[in-house]
């Protein structure tokens, strides 16, 4: 088990964490979800002792590693560039923890069949002799895992691991390293800003937001409840009713009497609903409504009045 | 038609840049006006003599005495350059320090300084009266007028081919690859031997290449430190400027032919190691 209390950290004065605290219990897999700059990246780079911080502690199994190095903590790294070594065949970048060991080194056959046996796992048999330059980014990643998983880690920490990958490829990668995780029984945590994909991989999910947890909760508790306006925001789409209330698209519906007053910009097909585009009469605020692709559309131009289904109220 | 736009597809290199012919024609006019013409010429030269003249000329005992000082300080110094550079270019790249920018420039000296000025120098500190001179003299030390005095001078032009060369293969390496060996349990000396070492490799090889080069044909800055005796501290650009002296064209000419083959032969080594490792990564 991993937990996290009270970190803080600084960067020239400038603070980029504060007093962050959670704990991820094994088998677990954990999101880190935040815009860029809210200090993702350090708190993983912390995790994994590739950084230290200025207060508070990270205890794995219940043991202070503040003063472990990074060689010492047997955590795997996938870093978000990969980091490949790129004068290295596949099959040696992803048997180099077992080749540097100090202690109980296997001989050069069994890493090799190591090497093997991971890359088998990550569906890139058969490229063990290539160079990284020689791979597409879906499968550089893949050999970044395999590498990672080689030194049989207690955690597997990810970089925003699809972060540079094309949508498709991302969408499949995501499905399978899901499967893996849990195919392993690994303990994972990983970065991203990518929303969807934090709801749609993760156990739980850790929104961040300028170094500060906005929240830390399943992904249906992130989305249904979400504790915060920036949270409400930043984890799917968000309407600003007048009062403080947050409605997402989906929880709006058209009324013949009462609720507010819309006036429809654009209506398009968003997948299997209308999205319609609107400004609120009331507050010049923009609204975004979906509707039941079977219900007939409205026209742009004509004024409808919609009423939130659920909504969720943060005060004035 | 066909043929002909296969094989110039084999040659050249798809590019929105058009101008392949041109500016592959200007270079080819260009090395030949700057470099291969005069070589021929040299070569041309050389082949008139007949080869016995030739033989006796280019493969005296003074001459491979020369051969072998010229080739193996520069040697010695593109070697010594490579630590040292490295060690350099590692403290500009991975540091940030006041000063700075000086040690920058104080690299890149060796480059704008008359060669003369930088012998005259050497020859003044290591003289055994010279400020350095002083202390290694009582060691029985010596530096002037020694093949160790030629490869100080030698050091001292080659080192800013090596901390050049290198420093932006470190710079671009970026910290990331060596933070990805310490997760995976590599010690500091692992990551230097194991990933740094093999990385920067091509660059200390063409540093020591350009190094050596300029080595063998350096002239200026050696003739004071080395004191010139014929057999023991003569190296070959002065064995050929002597000769000149002499007006024995035809000695100058064949040393230079030989100095020429050899140093084609061992940059057209290193060069095709570079490009052999490569084509193996497939970059
Ligand atoms: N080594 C560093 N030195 C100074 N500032 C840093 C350093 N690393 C990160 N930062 C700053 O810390 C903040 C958080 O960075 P980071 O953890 O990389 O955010 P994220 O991964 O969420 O995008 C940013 O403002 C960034 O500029
Ligand atoms: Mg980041």
């Amino acid at each position: 088990m991993i937990r996290v209390n009270n970190l803080t950290k600084r960067f020239d004065d400038v603070s980029v964490l504060r007093d962050i605290s959670l704990s991820v219990e094994p088998g677990e897999f954990i999101a880190l979800l935040g815009p860029s700059g809210s200090g993702k990246t350090t708190l993983l780079r912390i995790i994994a002792g590739l950084e230290f911080q200025d207060e508070g502690e990270v205890l794995v199994d219940g043991r202070d590693v503040s003063g472990l190095s990074v060689r010492d903590r047997q955590v795997g790294f996938v870093f978000q560039h990969y980091a490949l070594f790129r004068h290295m065949t596949v099959a040696q970048n992803v048997g180099f923890g077992l080749s540097v060991r100090k202690r109980n080194r296997p001989p050069k056959r069994e890493i090799e069949a190591r090497a093997q046996e991971l890359l088998r796992l990550v569906q890139l048999d058969g490229l063990g002799k290539r160079y990284p330059s020689q791979l597409s980014g879906g499968q550089r990643q893949r050999v970044a895992l395999a590498r990672a998983l080689a030194i049989e880690p207690k955690l597997l920490l990810l970089d925003e691991p699809f972060g540079a990958l094309d949508a498709k490829v991302r969408k499949d990668l995501r499905r399978w390293l899901r499967d893996l995780h849990r195919q392993m029984g690994l303990t994972s945590i990983f970065v991203t800003h990518d929303q969807e994909e934090a709801l749609e991989l993760a156990d739980r999910v850790v929104v961040m937001d300028h170094g500060v947890i906005e929240q830390i909760g399943t992904p249906e508790e992130i989305y249904m409840e979400p504790a915060t306006p920036f949270v409400s925001h930043f984890v799917g789409e968000t309407n600003h009713l007048p009062d403080g209330l947050h409605v997402r698209p989906h929880d709006l519906r058209i009324v013949e009497e009462g609720g507010e007053a819309v006036l429809v910009d654009n209506v398009f097909r968003k997948g299997g609903v209308w999205r319609v585009e609107g400004v609120l009469s009331g507050t010049g605020e923009i609204v975004e409504i979906d509707l039941d692709a079977g219900s007939p559309a409205p026209q742009p131009g004509a004024t409808i009045r919609v009423q939130p289904l659920r909504s969720k109220s943060f005060g004035g | 038609m066909t043929s002909l736009s296969l094989s110039r597809g084999r040659w050249r290199q798809p590019s929105v840049l058009p101008g392949f012919g041109l500016t592959f024609g200007v270079s080819v006019i260009w090395l030949s006006l700057i470099v291969l013409i005069p070589l021929a010429t040299i070569f041309l030269r050389s082949a008139g003599m007949g080869w016995s003249d030739f033989v006796a000329a280019g493969f005296s005992d003074r001459a491979l005495a020369a051969y072998r000082l010229s080739f193996g300080t520069a040697a010695a110094a593109g070697l010594v350059n490579v630590v040292f550079g490295l060690l350099i270019a590692w403290v500009l790249v991975r540091y940030s320090f006041p000063g700075k920018r000086v040690i920058g420039a104080l690299v890149d000296l060796p480059f704008a300084l008359p060669t003369a000025v930088a012998g005259i120098a050497l020859t003044t500190i290591y003289a055994p009266s010279g400020w350095i001179g002083q202390f290694l003299d009582p060691l029985g030390v010596k530096v002037a007028f020694t093949p160790l005095g030629i490869t100080i001078a030698l050091i001292f032009i080659g080192l800013p081919f090596v901390v050049r060369s290198v420093e932006p293969v470190l710079a671009d390496m970026g910290l990331e690859v060596e933070e990805a060996a310490a997760t995976l349990g590599a010690g500091r000396a692992q990551t230097f031997f194991r990933i740094i070492l093999p990385s920067i490799l091509p660059a200390l090889i063409t540093g020591f290449a350009m190094a050596f080069a300029r080595g063998v044909g350096e002239y200026g800055s050696v003739i004071f430190i080395s004191g010139n005796m014929p057999g023991k501290t003569e190296i070959a650009p002065l064995l050929i400027v002597t000769q000149l002296e002499q007006y024995a064209y035809d000695g100058a000419t064949a040393i230079a032919t030989v100095m020429l083959v050899v140093s084609f032969a061992i940059l057209l080594l290193l060069n095709g190691y570079q490009t052999l490792r490569r084509r193996r990564m497939g970059a």
